[in-house]
Protein backbone atom coordinates (compact mmCIF):
# COMPACT_ATOMS: atom_id res chain seq x y z
CA UNK A 1 0.00 0.00 0.00
CA UNK A 2 2.82 2.26 1.04
CA UNK A 3 5.02 1.74 -2.09
CA UNK A 4 3.44 3.52 -4.68
CA UNK A 5 3.13 7.24 -4.59
CA UNK A 6 0.34 9.12 -3.01
CA UNK A 7 -2.07 10.08 -5.32
CA UNK A 8 -2.30 13.65 -4.97
CA UNK A 9 -6.52 14.73 -5.24
CA UNK A 10 -6.16 17.70 -3.15
CA UNK A 11 -5.70 20.77 -5.90
CA UNK A 12 -8.39 22.96 -3.66
CA UNK A 13 -5.77 22.93 -0.91
CA UNK A 14 -3.10 23.90 -3.09
CA UNK A 15 -1.77 22.93 -6.41
CA UNK A 16 1.77 22.41 -7.86
CA UNK A 17 3.58 25.33 -9.82
CA UNK A 18 3.54 24.47 -13.92
CA UNK A 19 6.99 24.06 -15.00
CA UNK A 20 6.24 27.31 -17.03
CA UNK A 21 5.51 29.15 -14.02
CA UNK A 22 8.43 27.94 -12.19
CA UNK A 23 10.67 28.27 -15.37
CA UNK A 24 9.74 32.21 -15.39
CA UNK A 25 10.38 32.23 -11.58
CA UNK A 26 13.84 31.09 -11.73
CA UNK A 27 14.72 33.22 -14.45
CA UNK A 28 13.66 36.09 -11.94
CA UNK A 29 15.78 34.65 -9.49
CA UNK A 30 19.10 34.31 -11.41
CA UNK A 31 22.18 36.94 -11.34
CA UNK A 32 20.59 38.39 -14.72
CA UNK A 33 16.97 37.98 -13.07
CA UNK A 34 15.25 41.19 -11.70
CA UNK A 35 17.53 41.67 -8.64
CA UNK A 36 16.21 45.18 -8.33
CA UNK A 37 13.92 46.72 -6.29
CA UNK A 38 10.67 47.54 -8.42
CA UNK A 39 10.26 50.67 -6.25
CA UNK A 40 13.75 51.99 -7.54
CA UNK A 41 13.06 54.01 -10.32
CA UNK A 42 16.69 55.65 -10.49
CA UNK A 43 18.29 52.66 -12.08
CA UNK A 44 17.94 50.07 -14.47
CA UNK A 45 17.94 47.35 -11.65
CA UNK A 46 15.15 48.51 -10.17
CA UNK A 47 13.30 49.79 -13.63
CA UNK A 48 13.51 46.29 -14.68
CA UNK A 49 12.01 44.65 -11.81
CA UNK A 50 9.34 47.28 -11.99
CA UNK A 51 8.88 46.31 -15.67
CA UNK A 52 8.24 42.80 -15.02
CA UNK A 53 5.83 43.43 -11.92
CA UNK A 54 3.70 45.56 -14.24
CA UNK A 55 4.03 43.13 -16.77
CA UNK A 56 2.24 40.35 -14.69
CA UNK A 57 0.31 42.99 -12.99
CA UNK A 58 -1.54 43.59 -16.67
CA UNK A 59 -1.61 39.33 -17.10
CA UNK A 60 -3.72 39.18 -13.63
CA UNK A 61 -5.92 42.44 -14.42
CA UNK A 62 -6.49 41.03 -18.53
CA UNK A 63 -7.43 37.71 -16.71
CA UNK A 64 -10.04 38.91 -15.07
CA UNK A 65 -11.38 41.86 -17.22
CA UNK A 66 -10.04 44.23 -15.01
CA UNK A 67 -7.39 47.19 -15.78
CA UNK A 68 -4.05 46.83 -14.33
CA UNK A 69 -4.43 49.81 -11.80
CA UNK A 70 -7.27 47.74 -9.65
CA UNK A 71 -4.49 44.77 -8.96
CA UNK A 72 -3.28 45.85 -5.20
CA UNK A 73 -0.54 42.51 -4.53
CA UNK A 74 -0.65 40.55 -1.52
CA UNK A 75 0.55 37.88 0.10
CA UNK A 76 -2.49 35.82 -0.84
CA UNK A 77 -6.29 35.19 -0.82
CA UNK A 78 -6.26 35.25 3.16
CA UNK A 79 -4.73 38.78 2.73
CA UNK A 80 -6.63 39.89 0.59
CA UNK A 81 -10.12 38.95 2.14
CA UNK A 82 -8.89 40.64 5.46
CA UNK A 83 -7.90 44.14 3.51
CA UNK A 84 -11.51 43.97 1.36
CA UNK A 85 -13.32 43.44 4.67
CA UNK A 86 -11.66 45.47 7.26
CA UNK A 87 -10.60 47.79 4.47
CA UNK A 88 -13.96 48.72 3.40
CA UNK A 89 -15.74 48.33 6.62
CA UNK A 90 -13.58 50.61 8.84
CA UNK A 91 -12.96 53.39 5.77
CA UNK A 92 -16.95 53.34 6.09
CA UNK A 93 -17.57 53.12 9.64
CA UNK A 94 -19.55 56.80 10.02
CA UNK A 95 -21.70 55.54 7.70
CA UNK A 96 -23.20 52.46 8.63
CA UNK A 97 -21.84 49.07 10.49
CA UNK A 98 -23.47 46.64 9.01
CA UNK A 99 -22.25 43.65 7.04
CA UNK A 100 -23.27 40.96 4.95
CA UNK A 101 -22.07 37.77 4.60
CA UNK A 102 -22.45 33.69 4.24
CA UNK A 103 -22.29 30.87 7.15
CA UNK A 104 -20.29 28.28 4.29
CA UNK A 105 -17.76 31.23 3.97
CA UNK A 106 -13.65 30.44 4.13
CA UNK A 107 -11.93 31.65 7.45
CA UNK A 108 -10.14 33.91 5.88
CA UNK A 109 -13.89 35.81 5.27
CA UNK A 110 -15.56 35.00 8.29
CA UNK A 111 -12.89 35.55 10.74
CA UNK A 112 -12.48 38.74 10.19
CA UNK A 113 -16.22 39.46 10.06
CA UNK A 114 -16.45 38.03 13.41
CA UNK A 115 -13.25 40.27 14.52
CA UNK A 116 -15.72 43.25 13.24
CA UNK A 117 -18.77 41.60 15.17
CA UNK A 118 -16.37 42.05 17.99
CA UNK A 119 -15.58 45.91 17.24
CA UNK A 120 -19.48 47.10 17.24
CA UNK A 121 -20.08 46.19 13.81
CA UNK A 122 -23.17 43.97 12.60
CA UNK A 123 -22.87 41.22 10.62
CA UNK A 124 -25.90 39.32 8.73
CA UNK A 125 -25.06 35.69 7.84
CA UNK A 126 -27.51 33.82 5.26
CA UNK A 127 -27.75 30.25 5.36
CA UNK A 128 -27.56 28.87 2.26
CA UNK A 129 -29.78 25.88 1.12
CA UNK A 130 -28.91 22.88 1.16
CA UNK A 131 -27.34 22.35 -1.92
CA UNK A 132 -24.68 25.42 -0.84
CA UNK A 133 -26.47 27.80 -2.38
CA UNK A 134 -27.38 31.27 -1.43
CA UNK A 135 -30.33 33.04 -3.08
CA UNK A 136 -29.67 36.73 -4.83
CA UNK A 137 -33.13 37.38 -2.98
CA UNK A 138 -31.78 36.30 0.40
CA UNK A 139 -29.05 39.09 0.10
CA UNK A 140 -31.95 41.44 -1.32
CA UNK A 141 -33.40 40.71 1.96
CA UNK A 142 -30.61 41.55 4.21
CA UNK A 143 -29.88 44.48 2.60
CA UNK A 144 -30.08 47.87 5.19
CA UNK A 145 -30.05 51.52 4.58
CA UNK A 146 -26.64 51.34 6.80
CA UNK A 147 -25.10 48.05 4.98
CA UNK A 148 -21.68 48.89 4.11
CA UNK A 149 -20.49 45.50 2.48
CA UNK A 150 -21.46 42.48 0.80
CA UNK A 151 -19.26 39.65 1.29
CA UNK A 152 -19.17 36.29 -0.67
CA UNK A 153 -17.28 33.74 -2.46
CA UNK A 154 -17.77 32.15 -5.97
CA UNK A 155 -16.64 29.36 -5.40
CA UNK A 156 -17.00 27.19 -1.61
CA UNK A 157 -13.76 25.18 -1.39
CA UNK A 158 -14.84 22.35 0.34
CA UNK A 159 -18.60 21.45 -1.83
CA UNK A 160 -16.98 23.44 -5.11
CA UNK A 161 -20.53 24.91 -5.96
CA UNK A 162 -20.97 28.30 -7.89
CA UNK A 163 -22.69 31.15 -6.10
CA UNK A 164 -24.91 33.63 -8.70
CA UNK A 165 -22.32 36.26 -8.56
CA UNK A 166 -23.45 38.13 -11.14
CA UNK A 167 -27.09 38.34 -9.73
CA UNK A 168 -26.04 39.37 -6.46
CA UNK A 169 -23.65 41.92 -7.75
CA UNK A 170 -26.39 43.63 -9.77
CA UNK A 171 -28.52 43.52 -7.00
CA UNK A 172 -25.47 45.73 -4.76
CA UNK A 173 -24.58 47.58 -7.65
CA UNK A 174 -28.30 48.89 -7.65
CA UNK A 175 -27.98 49.90 -4.06
CA UNK A 176 -24.62 51.60 -3.77
CA UNK A 177 -23.55 48.79 -1.43
CA UNK A 178 -19.61 47.62 -1.75
CA UNK A 179 -19.45 43.98 -2.84
CA UNK A 180 -16.31 41.90 -2.39
CA UNK A 181 -15.79 38.15 -3.66
CA UNK A 182 -13.51 35.72 -2.81
CA UNK A 183 -12.71 33.88 -5.98
CA UNK A 184 -9.81 31.83 -4.43
CA UNK A 185 -11.20 28.74 -5.57
CA UNK A 186 -13.05 29.98 -9.05
CA UNK A 187 -10.49 32.10 -10.59
CA UNK A 188 -9.37 29.43 -13.89
CA UNK A 189 -12.38 27.31 -12.94
CA UNK A 190 -15.61 29.05 -14.08
CA UNK A 191 -16.02 32.64 -15.75
CA UNK A 192 -14.67 35.59 -14.01
CA UNK A 193 -15.46 38.88 -15.11
CA UNK A 194 -15.18 41.57 -13.07
CA UNK A 195 -17.05 44.13 -15.27
CA UNK A 196 -20.47 42.26 -16.31
CA UNK A 197 -20.39 40.57 -12.51
CA UNK A 198 -20.38 44.20 -10.86
CA UNK A 199 -18.11 43.31 -8.01
CA UNK A 200 -16.30 45.82 -6.27
CA UNK A 201 -13.24 43.78 -4.66
CA UNK A 202 -12.20 40.43 -5.44
CA UNK A 203 -9.85 38.24 -3.52
CA UNK A 204 -7.24 36.04 -5.99
CA UNK A 205 -4.34 33.94 -4.90
CA UNK A 206 -1.81 32.24 -7.01
CA UNK A 207 -1.27 29.39 -5.55
CA UNK A 208 -4.45 27.57 -7.02
CA UNK A 209 -3.98 27.99 -10.00
CA UNK A 210 -0.53 26.34 -10.52
CA UNK A 211 1.21 29.39 -9.44
CA UNK A 212 3.42 29.79 -6.11
CA UNK A 213 2.26 30.26 -2.67
CA UNK A 214 2.64 33.46 -1.11
CA UNK A 215 1.60 35.44 -3.42
CA UNK A 216 -2.00 36.89 -4.43
CA UNK A 217 -3.96 39.80 -5.27
CA UNK A 218 -7.20 42.29 -4.28
CA UNK A 219 -8.90 43.50 -7.46
CA UNK A 220 -10.23 47.29 -6.14
CA UNK A 221 -12.63 49.11 -8.50
CA UNK A 222 -11.22 52.46 -9.52
CA UNK A 223 -13.93 53.94 -10.96
CA UNK A 224 -15.81 55.27 -9.33
CA UNK A 225 -12.78 55.23 -6.70
CA UNK A 226 -13.71 52.34 -3.60
CA UNK A 227 -12.46 53.70 -0.37
CA UNK A 228 -9.89 51.19 1.36
CA UNK A 229 -8.59 51.69 4.92
CA UNK A 230 -5.18 49.71 4.57
CA UNK A 231 -3.66 47.01 6.92
CA UNK A 232 -0.17 47.43 6.07
CA UNK A 233 1.52 50.83 6.58
CA UNK A 234 5.40 51.78 5.27
CA UNK A 235 6.79 52.24 2.38
CA UNK A 236 3.26 53.73 0.44
CA UNK A 237 3.59 50.79 -2.60
CA UNK A 238 0.46 49.69 -4.08
CA UNK A 239 -1.02 53.45 -4.02
CA UNK A 240 -0.68 52.94 -0.67
CA UNK A 241 -3.53 50.36 0.18
CA UNK A 242 -0.61 47.86 0.85
CA UNK A 243 2.84 48.30 1.79
CA UNK A 244 5.63 46.09 1.87
CA UNK A 245 8.74 45.96 -1.18
CA UNK A 246 6.75 43.82 -4.05
CA UNK A 247 7.95 39.99 -4.16
CA UNK A 248 9.45 40.61 -8.17
CA UNK A 249 9.75 36.35 -8.56
CA UNK A 250 6.16 35.39 -6.77
CA UNK A 251 4.67 38.46 -8.88
CA UNK A 252 6.01 37.04 -12.29
CA UNK A 253 4.66 33.71 -11.12
CA UNK A 254 1.20 34.96 -10.66
CA UNK A 255 0.81 36.68 -13.62
CA UNK A 256 2.28 33.77 -16.11
CA UNK A 257 -0.14 31.20 -13.63
CA UNK A 258 -3.11 33.52 -14.77
CA UNK A 259 -2.33 34.26 -18.35
CA UNK A 260 -2.34 30.53 -18.89
CA UNK A 261 -5.03 29.75 -16.60
CA UNK A 262 -7.28 32.04 -18.44
CA UNK A 263 -6.13 30.89 -21.81
CA UNK A 264 -6.04 27.38 -21.51
CA UNK A 265 -9.69 27.14 -18.95
CA UNK A 266 -11.98 26.08 -21.34
CA UNK A 267 -10.00 22.89 -22.22
CA UNK A 268 -8.49 22.04 -18.67
CA UNK A 269 -12.00 22.04 -17.68
CA UNK A 270 -13.74 20.08 -19.78
CA UNK A 271 -10.69 17.21 -19.61
CA UNK A 272 -11.33 17.22 -15.59
CA UNK A 273 -14.78 17.58 -15.34
CA UNK A 274 -14.69 14.27 -17.23
CA UNK A 275 -12.63 12.81 -15.08
CA UNK A 276 -14.26 14.14 -12.41
CA UNK A 277 -17.64 12.50 -13.46
CA UNK A 278 -15.91 8.82 -13.94
CA UNK A 279 -14.52 9.09 -10.20
CA UNK A 280 -18.19 10.01 -9.17
CA UNK A 281 -19.08 7.39 -11.50
CA UNK A 282 -17.20 4.64 -9.71
CA UNK A 283 -17.33 6.17 -6.01
CA UNK A 284 -21.39 6.21 -6.01
CA UNK A 285 -21.43 2.42 -7.14
CA UNK A 286 -19.83 1.55 -3.78
CA UNK A 287 -23.57 2.38 -2.45
CA UNK A 288 -25.04 4.73 0.69
CA UNK A 289 -22.62 7.61 -0.78
CA UNK A 290 -24.12 11.27 -1.04
CA UNK A 291 -22.58 13.92 -3.45
CA UNK A 292 -22.44 17.40 -1.31
CA UNK A 293 -23.36 20.54 -2.62
CA UNK A 294 -25.17 21.38 -5.53
CA UNK A 295 -25.74 18.34 -8.32
CA UNK A 296 -25.12 20.96 -11.28
CA UNK A 297 -23.75 24.60 -10.00
CA UNK A 298 -20.39 23.36 -9.16
CA UNK A 299 -16.79 23.70 -10.03
CA UNK A 300 -15.40 20.83 -12.36
CA UNK A 301 -12.11 19.93 -10.83
CA UNK A 302 -14.36 19.40 -7.49
CA UNK A 303 -16.21 16.00 -5.55
CA UNK A 304 -17.20 16.14 -1.84
CA UNK A 305 -18.89 12.90 -1.18
CA UNK A 306 -20.14 11.91 2.13
CA UNK A 307 -20.00 7.99 2.94
CA UNK A 308 -22.87 6.17 5.78
CA UNK A 309 -22.05 4.09 7.86
CA UNK A 310 -18.15 4.73 8.01
CA UNK A 311 -16.13 6.31 10.66
CA UNK A 312 -14.49 9.73 9.03
CA UNK A 313 -10.63 9.28 10.43
CA UNK A 314 -10.71 5.29 9.58
CA UNK A 315 -11.69 6.28 6.34
CA UNK A 316 -9.23 8.47 6.01
CA UNK A 317 -6.57 6.56 7.21
CA UNK A 318 -7.71 3.73 5.10
CA UNK A 319 -7.12 5.94 2.16
CA UNK A 320 -3.70 7.20 2.84
CA UNK A 321 -2.31 6.43 -0.33
CA UNK A 322 -4.68 9.37 -1.71
CA UNK A 323 -3.81 12.83 -0.85
CA UNK A 324 -7.38 14.16 -0.12
CA UNK A 325 -8.87 16.86 2.64
CA UNK A 326 -11.54 14.93 4.97
CA UNK A 327 -14.35 16.22 6.90
CA UNK A 328 -13.25 14.23 9.87
CA UNK A 329 -12.25 16.55 12.96
CA UNK A 330 -9.47 14.38 14.24
CA UNK A 331 -7.40 14.81 11.74
CA UNK A 332 -7.61 18.36 11.17
CA UNK A 333 -6.92 21.71 12.28
CA UNK A 334 -10.48 22.24 13.53
CA UNK A 335 -11.99 21.10 16.45
CA UNK A 336 -15.28 20.45 14.92
CA UNK A 337 -16.45 18.40 11.65
CA UNK A 338 -17.14 20.47 8.55
CA UNK A 339 -18.62 23.42 9.48
CA UNK A 340 -19.64 24.04 6.10
CA UNK A 341 -21.42 20.70 5.43
CA UNK A 342 -23.28 21.45 8.69
CA UNK A 343 -24.58 24.19 7.54
CA UNK A 344 -26.29 23.11 4.32
CA UNK A 345 -27.97 20.31 7.30
CA UNK A 346 -25.66 17.42 7.64
CA UNK A 347 -25.18 15.61 10.77
CA UNK A 348 -22.31 15.31 12.50
CA UNK A 349 -21.40 12.02 11.33
CA UNK A 350 -22.24 12.68 7.60
CA UNK A 351 -20.08 15.62 7.90
CA UNK A 352 -17.43 13.80 9.63
CA UNK A 353 -17.49 10.79 7.18
CA UNK A 354 -17.17 13.29 3.72
CA UNK A 355 -14.19 13.30 1.86
CA UNK A 356 -13.01 16.46 -0.79
CA UNK A 357 -11.01 14.83 -3.75
CA UNK A 358 -10.28 17.66 -5.88
CA UNK A 359 -8.53 16.94 -9.74
CA UNK A 360 -5.77 19.29 -11.92
CA UNK A 361 -4.13 19.73 -14.32
CA UNK A 362 -1.91 16.78 -13.97
CA UNK A 363 -4.35 14.52 -12.90
CA UNK A 364 -4.59 11.32 -15.20
CA UNK A 365 -7.26 8.94 -15.96
CA UNK A 366 -4.97 6.02 -14.22
CA UNK A 367 -4.79 7.84 -10.86
CA UNK A 368 -8.78 8.24 -11.21
CA UNK A 369 -9.35 4.56 -11.71
CA UNK A 370 -6.71 3.95 -9.10
CA UNK A 371 -8.33 5.78 -6.65
CA UNK A 372 -11.60 4.25 -7.48
CA UNK A 373 -10.49 1.20 -6.54
CA UNK A 374 -9.22 2.21 -3.33
CA UNK A 375 -12.17 3.96 -2.50
CA UNK A 376 -14.15 0.77 -3.46
CA UNK A 377 -12.08 -1.79 -1.22
CA UNK A 378 -11.52 0.30 1.70
CA UNK A 379 -15.45 1.86 2.10
CA UNK A 380 -16.47 -2.18 1.88
CA UNK A 381 -14.16 -3.22 4.19
CA UNK A 382 -14.73 -0.60 6.70
CA UNK A 383 -18.20 -1.92 6.27
CA UNK A 384 -17.60 -5.13 7.00
CA UNK A 385 -16.53 -4.11 10.22
CA UNK A 386 -19.14 -2.18 11.42
CA UNK A 387 -21.87 -3.41 13.66
CA UNK A 388 -24.73 -4.88 11.14
CA UNK A 389 -27.56 -4.45 13.61
CA UNK A 390 -30.84 -2.45 12.91
CA UNK A 391 -30.50 0.46 15.90
CA UNK A 392 -27.16 1.74 13.64
CA UNK A 393 -26.65 4.51 11.04
CA UNK B 1 -1.84 11.34 5.22
CA UNK B 2 1.73 9.91 7.80
CA UNK B 3 1.04 7.11 10.09
CA UNK B 4 2.68 9.58 12.79
CA UNK B 5 -0.91 9.02 14.67
CA UNK B 6 -0.87 5.78 15.43
CA UNK B 7 1.21 2.94 16.85
CA UNK B 8 2.38 0.58 14.70
CA UNK B 9 0.70 -1.96 16.70
CA UNK B 10 -2.81 0.11 15.83
CA UNK B 11 -1.63 0.43 12.23
CA UNK B 12 -1.26 -3.49 12.14
CA UNK B 13 -4.66 -4.20 13.58
CA UNK B 14 -6.44 -1.77 11.89
CA UNK B 15 -5.20 -3.36 8.41
CA UNK B 16 -5.38 -6.81 9.37
CA UNK B 17 -8.59 -6.82 12.33
CA UNK B 18 -8.33 -10.18 13.98
CA UNK B 19 -12.02 -12.00 15.16
CA UNK B 20 -14.47 -9.57 12.99
CA UNK B 21 -18.39 -10.47 13.15
CA UNK B 22 -21.03 -12.07 15.62
CA UNK B 23 -21.97 -15.12 16.29
CA UNK B 24 -25.91 -16.42 15.50
CA UNK B 25 -28.15 -16.33 18.79
CA UNK B 26 -27.58 -19.60 20.24
CA UNK B 27 -28.19 -21.08 23.82
CA UNK B 28 -23.98 -20.76 23.87
CA UNK B 29 -23.89 -17.15 23.20
CA UNK B 30 -23.17 -14.24 24.75
CA UNK B 31 -23.80 -10.74 23.43
CA UNK B 32 -23.64 -6.64 24.02
CA UNK B 33 -22.93 -3.82 22.77
CA UNK B 34 -22.14 0.05 24.10
CA UNK B 35 -21.95 3.59 21.99
CA UNK B 36 -23.64 5.15 19.21
CA UNK B 37 -22.36 5.90 16.16
CA UNK B 38 -23.31 9.39 16.02
CA UNK B 39 -21.24 10.07 19.01
CA UNK B 40 -18.52 8.74 17.10
CA UNK B 41 -17.84 5.14 17.97
CA UNK B 42 -19.91 1.53 18.97
CA UNK B 43 -19.05 -1.94 19.96
CA UNK B 44 -20.92 -4.91 19.39
CA UNK B 45 -19.10 -8.26 21.00
CA UNK B 46 -20.44 -11.75 21.21
CA UNK B 47 -18.80 -15.06 22.64
CA UNK B 48 -19.67 -18.39 22.66
CA UNK B 49 -18.82 -19.88 25.99
CA UNK B 50 -18.90 -22.82 27.51
CA UNK B 51 -18.15 -24.41 30.75
CA UNK B 52 -16.64 -20.99 32.23
CA UNK B 53 -14.65 -20.02 29.69
CA UNK B 54 -15.22 -17.65 26.64
CA UNK B 55 -14.01 -20.16 23.73
CA UNK B 56 -14.51 -17.92 20.91
CA UNK B 57 -15.21 -13.84 20.63
CA UNK B 58 -16.43 -11.79 17.48
CA UNK B 59 -16.15 -7.95 17.20
CA UNK B 60 -17.69 -5.24 15.13
CA UNK B 61 -16.88 -1.52 15.54
CA UNK B 62 -17.87 1.64 14.69
CA UNK B 63 -14.79 4.03 15.27
CA UNK B 64 -11.58 5.66 14.44
CA UNK B 65 -7.94 3.13 13.54
CA UNK B 66 -7.54 3.16 17.61
CA UNK B 67 -11.23 1.80 18.23
CA UNK B 68 -10.96 -0.73 15.70
CA UNK B 69 -7.47 -1.89 16.72
CA UNK B 70 -8.89 -1.99 20.10
CA UNK B 71 -11.52 -4.28 19.91
CA UNK B 72 -9.14 -6.79 17.35
CA UNK B 73 -6.95 -7.02 20.25
CA UNK B 74 -9.51 -7.53 23.10
CA UNK B 75 -11.15 -10.03 20.95
CA UNK B 76 -7.48 -11.87 21.03
CA UNK B 77 -7.24 -11.38 24.86
CA UNK B 78 -10.41 -12.44 25.80
CA UNK B 79 -10.16 -15.85 24.12
CA UNK B 80 -9.74 -17.94 26.59
CA UNK B 81 -11.01 -15.88 29.78
CA UNK B 82 -13.23 -16.64 32.60
CA UNK B 83 -15.82 -14.61 33.83
CA UNK B 84 -13.81 -13.28 35.95
CA UNK B 85 -11.31 -12.01 33.65
CA UNK B 86 -14.14 -10.24 32.03
CA UNK B 87 -15.33 -8.65 34.80
CA UNK B 88 -12.17 -7.71 35.91
CA UNK B 89 -10.68 -6.12 32.05
CA UNK B 90 -10.29 -2.51 32.33
CA UNK B 91 -9.05 -0.26 29.49
CA UNK B 92 -5.62 0.64 30.90
CA UNK B 93 -4.21 -2.16 29.34
CA UNK B 94 -5.44 -1.47 25.81
CA UNK B 95 -4.44 2.29 26.29
CA UNK B 96 -1.13 1.58 26.68
CA UNK B 97 -0.54 -0.76 24.42
CA UNK B 98 -2.39 0.51 21.76
CA UNK B 99 -0.39 4.05 22.85
CA UNK B 100 -4.52 5.84 23.11
CA UNK B 101 -3.34 9.34 22.70
CA UNK B 102 -5.34 10.42 26.07
CA UNK B 103 -8.09 12.65 24.19
CA UNK B 104 -9.46 9.05 22.52
CA UNK B 105 -9.26 7.71 25.84
CA UNK B 106 -13.02 7.94 26.27
CA UNK B 107 -13.34 5.55 23.22
CA UNK B 108 -11.76 2.97 25.37
CA UNK B 109 -14.73 3.65 28.43
CA UNK B 110 -17.04 2.72 25.80
CA UNK B 111 -15.22 -0.77 24.77
CA UNK B 112 -14.89 -1.66 29.01
CA UNK B 113 -19.05 -0.54 28.97
CA UNK B 114 -19.59 -3.16 26.22
CA UNK B 115 -17.24 -5.89 27.89
CA UNK B 116 -19.06 -5.11 31.69
CA UNK B 117 -22.29 -5.61 29.53
CA UNK B 118 -21.24 -8.70 27.95
CA UNK B 119 -20.24 -10.47 31.22
CA UNK B 120 -23.13 -9.23 32.83
CA UNK B 121 -25.14 -10.79 30.00
CA UNK B 122 -22.75 -13.90 30.78
CA UNK B 123 -24.09 -13.02 34.42
CA UNK B 124 -27.74 -13.61 33.73
CA UNK B 125 -27.29 -16.37 31.41
CA UNK B 126 -26.24 -18.55 34.33
CA UNK B 127 -23.81 -21.21 33.56
CA UNK B 128 -23.54 -22.60 30.13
Amino acid sequence: MNTAPTIYLDYAASTPVDPRVADAMIECLRPTGAQGNPSSAGHEYGRRARGLVEKARAQVAAAIGATPPCIVWTSGATESDNLAIFGVARFNADRGRHLISARTEHKAVIDPLKQLEREGFEVTWLKPGSDGIVRPEQVQAALRSDTQLVSLMHVNNEIGTIQDIAAVGAICRERGIAFHVDAAQSFGKVPLNVETMNVDLVSLTAHKIYGPKGIGALYVRRKPPLGLKPLIYGGGQEQGMRSGTLATHQIVGMGLAFEIAAREREQDMLRIGALRDRLWAGIRSVGNVELNGHAQERVAGLLNVSFHRIEGESLQFALRELAVSAGSACSSASEEASYVLRALGHSDQLAQSSLRFSLGRFTTAEQIDTAIAAVKREVTRLRSLAPQSENNS
Amino acid sequence: MSEAPYSPLVVEHFGLPRNVGRFASATDVIAASAGDPEQGVRFDLSARVRDDRIVALRFEVYGCPHCIAAGSLLSERLQGATRDELRRWSWRETADELEFPPEKRGRLLVLEDAVRALAAAWQRRGNG
